[in-house]
């Protein structure tokens, strides 16, 4: 059976704790939080939840995590507001969007433009959230079964997979994974009782908190970039036509939207992959099955559609690994992953039982979010005009603020903020010479359970490193790293070319 | 070229760190050391391919600078022209980003002993006319709302610290 009792049960406690008035609140406040976020060109989803995440502290858990999770819906719509108004996408997901958004927009369309914005993005929405919610306790029943030796792989199959699928380098991808497991070696060594390259710097015994890093490395290059960066110029003023579609041409589109949200989900589900891999990937499958390609660019409402749906699909998709393994599905769920983390939750197998209560209430949170997108974003949309008017330059003081902020709240600590500002530069420079800093994050967040669980390998198989190859399911993980990173390398670059030459 | 330059840089830090972990973990214990050692021999040779990579790069943009040399003089002269404008307009954003990040750092050094209420505002002053983001009374009266907001958020509804400095005393 693959709902037991106690799933149902779970999933009922779920729906329950969310229907508590101040989970409600919370999840009304992230989406609308996420939509005006979204709207900000130079602001990212993964960005506003990293700054927001220090706020969790003073939450319950579940509520906590429920904003965040919201932040995340709204976000991947708001997006779309400026795309479509300013032609600038306001997170990366949005950047398909641009393309059919503006020029309906400059026909006079702004209100339709932002509507079938808004209703692919709903029903993406529910879909990845309902596929969240039935695929997610099976993988999780599955996954706790696993030992050290399959948690050792799962480990080094999600650092493998987020560094090698990233669009720039592959070799910066896997380094920056690396380092990041690396750094997560500092601090007390729970097995043995030793300190690791502390330097005798009391406040690294507890080892390097993910949190100030995450902070410093998504938010810090951004406020340097924006404080950097021109204006844009041209943009829509205000949005006179009505936004619903009529049903005559949401039956239309439907197809499009039903096609693009699975996308969506399975690009979610890919760990290293998000909103803007999605976005891009259904707006070409659109243009593919279109009978009218030439249409595409000047303003179709199927080319609004497809992205729109897809990057919100990704939100549930990208939660599924995330919840049931342990392992994000983007850099936003990563930053989520962080934010259980400091409330002492481990994500992987343990989610679906030990925190079953957390859990479930993330997945309803993830599904009333997407109606409270719809609501608010039929309420506010017009409202978020003003906000796509917010100058850079007026923004990263702003954001500086936030990260100096929340990286003391965390620990009390002046020194998590120098750390915070350290890690900030670091990913600056890491931008600028395109090195992912993403993969960084996982390999912090990731460090313990790979450490701990090659530890427990290595004692239940003596030593030897043959009892990685005593599962069939670490096996066939570790055969996928492995052939994650050779796909990068020179040799299939050549066996590739060879082949299309023959 | 600059971007190859800040490559290679970090190629030869990660290296350089890299083996400073890997001496470190010389007097550890084998459960200590087992995973950053292994660590290590991934990091040091991924580190020298990125580098290796950058060179390979760098010859690729030496070369298209030679053949853009041998352009004919009217495009060499229009090119130029273009070039120091470019430059130049880069050098400013480069100053506007070094000066914002020094100003950040500033914020960083004197928050603890000065505290939030005197600092944060002043950097939003500070920042806003260095960015020239708006003019200095909306700047002085958006330092003073955003950091009482920030203030108001932190504190008061959610009971997280901020840094008081100076102020410890007067604000509990």
């Amino acid at each position: 059976m693959l709902f037991t009792p106690a799933i149902v049960n779970n999933i009922l406690g779920g729906l329950h704790n969310l229907l508590h008035i101040s989970n409600i609140l919370v999840v009304l406040l992230g989406t609308l939080i996420g939509l005006f976020v979204g709207a900000m060109p130079g602001l990212s989803a993964t960005m506003a939840i990293a700054l927001l995440l220090p706020l969790t502290f003073g939450l319950d858990p579940a509520t906590g995590i429920s904003m965040l999770a919201a932040l995340y819906m709204g976000a991947m719509y708001g997006g779309s507001i400026s795309a479509i108004l300013i032609k600038t996408p306001g997170t990366p997901s949005a950047a398909a969007t641009v393309l059919d958004g503006y020029p309906m927009a400059q026909k006079g369309q702004a209100g339709r433009a932002l509507g079938i914005s808004l209703v692919a993005s709903t029903i993406g929405g529910i879909i990845s959230g309902f596929a969240l919610l039935l695929v997610a306790p099976i993988l999780g029943n599955i996954a706790l079964e696993f030992g050290p030796v399959e948690l050792f792989a799962v480990g080094v199959f999600g650092m493998t997979i987020i560094g090698s699928l990233t669009d720039k380098s592959v070799i910066k991808g896997l380094l920056s994974g690396v380092v990041g497991l690396l750094i997560s070696t500092v601090g007390m060594d729970m097995i043995s009782g030793t300190a690791r390259f502390t330097f005798g710097i009391l406040n690294l015994y507890s080892g390097v908190p993910f949190t100030v890093a995450l902070i410093g490395l998504f938010s810090i290059p951004q406020a340097i970039r924006l404080s950097m960066q021109d204006e844009a110029s041209s943009s829509i003023s205000s949005v006179k036509d009505r936004m619903l579609p009529p049903i005559k041409e949401l039956l239309r589109m439907m197809p499009t939207i039903l096609r693009s949200s699975v996308i969506g989900i399975f690009v979610g589900l890919v760990p290293g992959t998000g909103g803007d891999t999605a976005c891009w990937f259904a707006y070409n499958e659109t243009k593919r099955f279109s009978k009218h390609k030439e249409l595409f660019g000047t303003g179709i409402p199927e080319a609004i559609a497809a992205p729109e749906s897809a990057n919100n699909a990704v939100v549930g998709g990208a939660l599924i690994p995330t919840i049931s393994l342990g392992i994000p599905g983007s850099s936003a769920t990563a930053v989520l992953m962080g934010g259980l983390m400091v409330h002492g939750i481990m994500p992987g197998p343990t989610l679906m039982t030990q925190y079953a209560n957390v859990t479930y209430t993330l997945i309803w949170a993830v599904i009333f979010s997407v109606i409270a997108m719809f609501v608010l974003g039929l309420l506010f949309t017009r409202a978020s005009i003003f906000v796509t008017r917010i100058k850079n330059k007026v923004l990263a003081p702003i954001i500086v603020i936030l990260c100096v902020i929340g990286a003391f709240a965390i620990n009390n600590s002046m020194f998590d903020v120098l750390l915070m500002f350290g890690f900030g530069l670091l990913g600056y420079f890491m931008d600028m010479i395109k090195m992912p800093t993403a993969p960084m994050v996982l390999g912090l967040i990731l460090g313990s359970l790979v450490e701990s669980s090659l530890y427990q390998s290595l004692a239940i198989g003596h030593g030897s490193a043959a009892i990685f190859l005593s599962s069939p399911i670490a096996v066939v993980l570790l055969v996928l790293s492995a052939l994650s990173i050779l796909q990068a390398t020179p040799l299939f670059n050549f066996l590739r070319k060879k082949r299309k030459t023959a | 070229m600059r971007r190859n330059v800040i490559t290679i840089i970090l190629g030869l830090l990660f290296i350089a760190i890299a083996m400073l972990f890997y001496s470190l973990s010389l007097h550890m214990p084998r459960e200590a050391y087992l995973l950053p050692r292994l660590l290590v021999y991934v990091i040091v040779p991924l580190s020298a391919a990125m580098i290796i990579e950058s060179f390979v790069e760098m010859n690729k943009e030496k070369a298209k600078a030679e053949a853009r040399k041998s352009d004919t003089l009217e495009d060499e002269v229009a090119s130029t022209g273009g070039w120091t404008a470019q430059a130049s307009l880069n050098r400013t954003v480069v100053l506007k980003g070094t000066l914002f990040v020094l100003l950040i750092a500033a914020y960083v050094f004197f928050i603890q002993s000065l505290g939030y209420f005197i600092v944060t505002p002043l950097f939003i002053v500070v920042a806003f006319m260095l960015l020239k983001s708006t003019n200095l009374v909306v700047s002085i009266i958006t330092a003073i709302g955003f950091s009482g907001f920030v203030y108001a958020l932190f504190v008061v509804f959610l009971h997280l610290p901020v840094p008081m400095g100076i102020l410890a005393g007067l604000i509990q």
